[in-house]
């Protein structure tokens, strides 16, 4: 992994910082989740579907953006593909393969958040 | 170098924090929206030397941002950032064209974060030697070696018109694909030389500035960009379709028109009037990738040869006047 590599050349302290950050982002992860999944139940109850949508392609960007540079890898394969896939969503509105594999994208990458979560 | 960081994220903040700190640069400012920045730009003591900016924030969104910060006085060419996810991509033109003058991509890397933070310091010296050739330029009417014949001059030229190291670094993260849609025509004022040397060096500056708009306003595609790389030559980056690439005699006329019509009031006695000669477009082929520099060179020697017969990069090149990359 890229972020792995790149913490093996790092000076001390930086490696340190980075840690502490990761932790911060481990943290957070539960509120990411419960934030993905109160989009999805506004989706499904279909009151704001659109904005909802929205929310959940905004949060995989910033996953997309985050995780990766952080060194959690898969986090961010897994929210560069929903991010895709909901900016999919939004632009053919009436595809219910593109609805189908966003809703599947989000789910991984959930599953990819909560696999990060202390055991 | 005081750095403006914008992002709506405080951990990405904090990490581009520690990542610039470790390269040296301490005097950093976060701001977590584009408002924010705004407010805090304004109530600065000093301006900023270089802003990062997220393109996608709630809110006000990066590129926003970035013509809002243009827009503010003392930040004409301050080097301007963007910090973008590789899906953002489709968002290059549109930041570049709101005066951004690089790209940082996320995941975020150390390596790549000190190259594009050594350009920004290159261009912030850039300024501040134009800004020096300035002062000169206002104290001696004409000081003889203030500005070289090849300084890739900034020139006062419309919203298309970059400093030459700008477009440079625009082709060199324009990604293959993109890049090859795209082709760079060079444009040679024949008689540059001699207007250097006839003209006080202001008007020679606001000649190469009058030609840079009569340019710009023979462009047919709103996507293009253009920058003035020193000794009389322009280059210019459009789609393959537009005009100057396809049509190179008629789009010559209408340039020459156009200077014509802006410098109707130049004194023929002192300056003579520019001419511009425009070159075969060069572009990069799928297969046969070319190093945009070398596509540059190749322009601007063709302009100065004077063979407009569009072909690939890969043909065989004039020799005569060959332009050499400074980089």
């Amino acid at each position: 992994m890229r972020g792995d590599r790149e913490m093996d050349h790092m000076p001390e302290a930086m490696r340190e910082a980075i840690a502490g950050m990761r932790v911060k982002f481990i943290d957070d992860i539960e509120e990411k989740i419960l934030f993905l999944e109160a989009a999805l139940a506004d989706l499904r109850d279909g009151v704001t579907p659109l904005e909802a949508a929205r929310k959940i392609e905004m949060a995989s960007h910033s996953l997309a953006g985050l995780a990766p540079s952080l060194g959690f890898a898969e986090v961010g394969a897994a929210a560069v593909k929903s991010e895709l896939a909901w900016a999919r969503t939004l632009e053919e509105r009436d595809s219910d393969a593109a609805l189908q594999n966003a809703l599947e994208a989000v789910e991984l990458l959930m599953d990819r958040l909560e696999a990060e979560l202390p055991e | 170098m005081k750095i403006l960081i914008v992002d709506d994220q405080p951990l990405f903040l904090e990490l581009m924090v520690k990542y610039l700190g470790n390269l040296g640069y301490f005097d950093t400012h976060t701001c977590l929206s584009g408002e924010e920045a705004l407010r805090t730009i304004g109530q600065a003591k000093t301006p900023f030397d270089c802003c990062l900016l997220d393109i996608r924030m709630p809110g006000m969104d990066g590129i926003a941002l970035c013509q809002a910060i243009r827009a503010r006085a003392g930040y004409g060419t301050t080097p301007i950032l963007m910090v973008t996810a590789l899906s953002d991509k489709t968002h290059m033109d549109r930041a570049f064209e709101a005066g951004a003058n690089d790209f940082l991509t996320k995941p975020l890397d150390r390596i790549e974060l000190g190259a594009r933070i050594r350009m920004a310091t290159a261009l912030i010296e850039e300024r501040q030697a134009a800004l020096r050739l300035r002062d000169q330029m206002d104290q001696v009417e004409r000081a003889e070696d203030s500005i070289a014949f090849a300084d890739q001059l900034v020139l006062n030229g419309g919203q298309s018109c970059l400093p030459f190291a700008s477009l440079e670094n625009y082709l060199l993260r324009l990604g293959h694909l993109r890049f090859v849609s795209q082709a760079v025509v060079g444009l040679h004022v024949t008689n540059a030389s001699l207007l250097y040397l006839r003209c006080p060096q202001a008007e020679f500056v606001d000649i190469l500035g009058e030609v840079s708009r009569a340019i710009e306003e023979c462009f047919d595609d709103s996507r293009s960009l253009l920058a003035y790389a020193g000794a009389g030559d322009f280059c210019v980056v459009q789609s393959r379709a537009s005009r100057m690439v396809s049509l190179p005699d008629e789009a010559e006329i209408m340039v020459n028109d156009r200077i014509a019509q802006r410098l109707s009031v130049l004194d023929a006695r002192s300056a003579p009037m520019p001419r511009v000669r425009i070159g075969a477009a060069q572009s990069s082929g799928l297969f046969t990738r070319v190093d945009p520099a070398e596509v540059i060179a190749r322009s601007i020697s063709a302009a100065r040869a004077g063979t407009n017969v569009s072909g690939p990069a890969s043909a065989k090149q004039p020799d005569a006047g060959a332009y050499r990359h400074a980089g």
